[in-house]
């Protein structure tokens, strides 16, 4: 009985891992629940990462990430027969999206003055050890909404300033100044943690 | 400079690492609910028939308030002491009954048409025909009577037209 369970688990498995992206888009096609929530399965995280890398925030990443693929499900404009380009864009949209819902937020752009933050280029020392991973995460979690959504639209999403001036409704040089100066809080923010490790 | 580079490139070279989040358990079943919500075959009845629907139903209506009802009333209320307000509260709990009925059936067709239907059902709840004073209780009686027949036929008639619709 367990026997036959795990059996069928691992023909469902099998059976799912069996569709390619052109048979789950002829199934989309034809409304097929199963294949679309493997076309669901295939994009999720990717779209999810897009929405919390703005946010920060794992309902309503969910939330957003979850609508994106709704709409791609409901509206075949937005399918694209390639891979590559259908996670583009869903991950586009949904950054797009969760920058739409940051930016009714009051306190969105609401950047440090400049004296307020050490000028990156006196400084000297290097980095003996670059710092973990999980530092520079935490290090980016503790940014100004603001600077942490540059940083990200340039880094994570590879976007130019300016198609990050263009989206946020900024200038490009207030762009450029706010994106340096996000590395430089950001250094400043792993400097002093690891002064005091 | 040089560590603002060294910064940038640490974070570009790590960059799955450092924002590989996952959503929380529990979202596919709640992507499948949401899913299943936008395939729930919503009943859309074919358009000329709704037009004919919504057109029966706005004949009664206007039939209603253009035929008004003088003595037609053949009902067995003869004495002249008939509680009016009584007669009217009766009446009144048939005509809500049938309404609501007739907003169940409404619930599958296009929103469109439901509104309009639902703006002549709105005009047969409107309690404007006044009794004249000048009339007996039994002939206010009659009059009441007939009134509520009237709109409770009307929504009858628009009920089987809505029956025949689903099937």
């Amino acid at each position: 009985m367990h026997q036959n369970g795990f059996c069928c688990v691992i023909y469902i498995r099998t059976a799912m891992s069996m569709n390619s992206y052109k048979e789950i888009l002829t199934g989309l096609k034809k409304n097929d629940c199963r294949l679309q929530m493997q076309f669901y399965d295939m994009f999720a995280e990717t779209t999810y990462q897009g929405a919390f890398a703005v946010l920060g925030n794992g309902s309503e990443a969910e939330e957003i990430m979850q609508d994106t693929v709704l709409k791609a499900l409901t509206r075949t404009s937005l399918i694209n027969e390639d891979e590559t380009q259908m996670r583009k864009i869903l991950r586009r949209i949904a950054v797009n999206a969760a920058i739409d819902v940051m930016r009714k937020r009051k306190s969105y752009f609401h950047f440090e003055d400049i004296e307020n933050i050490a000028d990156c280029t006196d400084e000297d020392s290097i980095y003996e050890n670059m710092p973990a991973v999980a530092n520079i995460r935490q290090a980016i979690d503790s940014l100004a909404l603001g600077y942490r959504t540059i940083l990200i639209l340039r880094l994570f999403e590879n976007m130019n300033f300016e198609e990050i001036a263009k989206r946020l409704k900024l200038s490009q040089s207030s762009v450029r100044s706010q994106y340096s100066r996000a590395l430089s809080k950001l250094r400043n923010h792993l400097r002093n943690n690891m002064n005091k490790d | 400079m040089h560590t603002m580079k060294n910064i940038e490139k640490k974070i570009s070279e790590n960059i799955n690492e450092i924002f590989d989040s996952k959503p929380e358990s529990g979202h596919r079943e709640r992507f499948a609910a949401k899913l299943s919500a936008k395939r729930k075959p919503k009943y859309m009845l074919s358009k000329p028939y709704l037009k004919y629907v919504v057109a029966a139903a706005a004949i009664a209506v206007i039939a209603f308030f253009v035929f008004k009802p003088e003595k037609t009333y053949d009902g067995n209320i003869a004495s002249a002491d008939i509680n009016i307000a009584e007669v009217k509260q009766y009446y009144a709990m048939q005509l809500n009954d049938e309404i609501d009925a007739t907003k169940e059936l409404l619930q599958n067709i296009d929103e469109q048409y439901r509104n309009e239907i639902l703006g002549d059902i709105k005009l047969m709840e409107l309690d404007e025909n006044k009794i004249p004073n000048a009339l007996d209780n039994e002939r206010k009686a009659a009059l009441i009577v007939s009134i509520y027949r009237r709109k409770i036929e009307s929504l009858q008639n628009l009920q089987s037209n809505l029956l025949a619709c689903n099937k």
